[in-house]
């Protein structure tokens, strides 16, 4: 993963992040001083290096842990609401952040509701389990479905 | 996992990610995350 990569691909999250949205190639492109094709070559680039995820368009699926788009993961923190792609994910925002968060989601098997507040990076429920069905071998064979 | 150790392996995996001056890590480097948190044997092996 080249330099000038790493700083798009660290542009991209840093846009995410204070956007609440995804940014789009034009205000990346602009921030950047490149062209909204270079944008784009780049987020291949950093798809098929597991930096970010792409759609089948090409445009932007996942900052991990962040979703692009809502999911049963609803995830509460810095002020405002946000999407992850999975429990460990949902937890990764808090972490990522910096912040205390609380995470919305059910539980996988009865679909009770769960309300998770984490404070300090840890979890104010003790007795919830969260199972990794996929080995880490396989994780990025399918990311999506892991 | 208890979800107590799913915070920590968040912690673990996920503080560094918005961090200005991220770089990728190596899949030795996340190895040694799960590693160093009890996640050993052939599941948690990256290969």
């Amino acid at each position: 993963m080249d330099t000038a990569d790493i700083v798009l691909r660290n542009a991209t999250y840093q846009q995410f992040v204070a956007l609440g949205r995804v940014p789009t190639a034009g205000e990346l492109a602009a921030a950047l001083g490149q062209s909204e094709h270079d944008v784009h070559a780049g987020w291949a680039r950093l798809h098929d290096g597991h930096a970010l995820v792409l759609d089948a368009t090409g445009e932007i699926r996942m900052l991990n842990p962040f979703a692009v788009q809502p999911t049963p993961f609803r995830v509460e923190a810095a002020g405002r609401f946000w999407y992850a792609n999975c429990g460990w994910d949902a937890f990764g925002i808090g972490s990522a952040m910096h912040v205390d968060s609380t995470i919305h989601t059910e539980c996988a098997d009865c679909h009770e509701p769960l309300a998770i507040s984490v404070r300090n990076g840890v979890p104010d429920e003790t007795d919830l389990v969260f199972h990794v069905l996929v080995p880490a071998i396989s994780w990025w064979q399918d990311i999506g479905y892991t | 996992m208890p979800i107590t150790a799913l915070a920590q392996l968040s912690n673990a995996w996920w503080g560094d990610r918005l961090a200005p001056d991220w770089r990728p890590r190596s899949r030795a480097v996340n190895q040694a995350i799960l590693d160093g948190l009890g996640l050993t044997g052939s599941f948690w092996n990256f290969g």
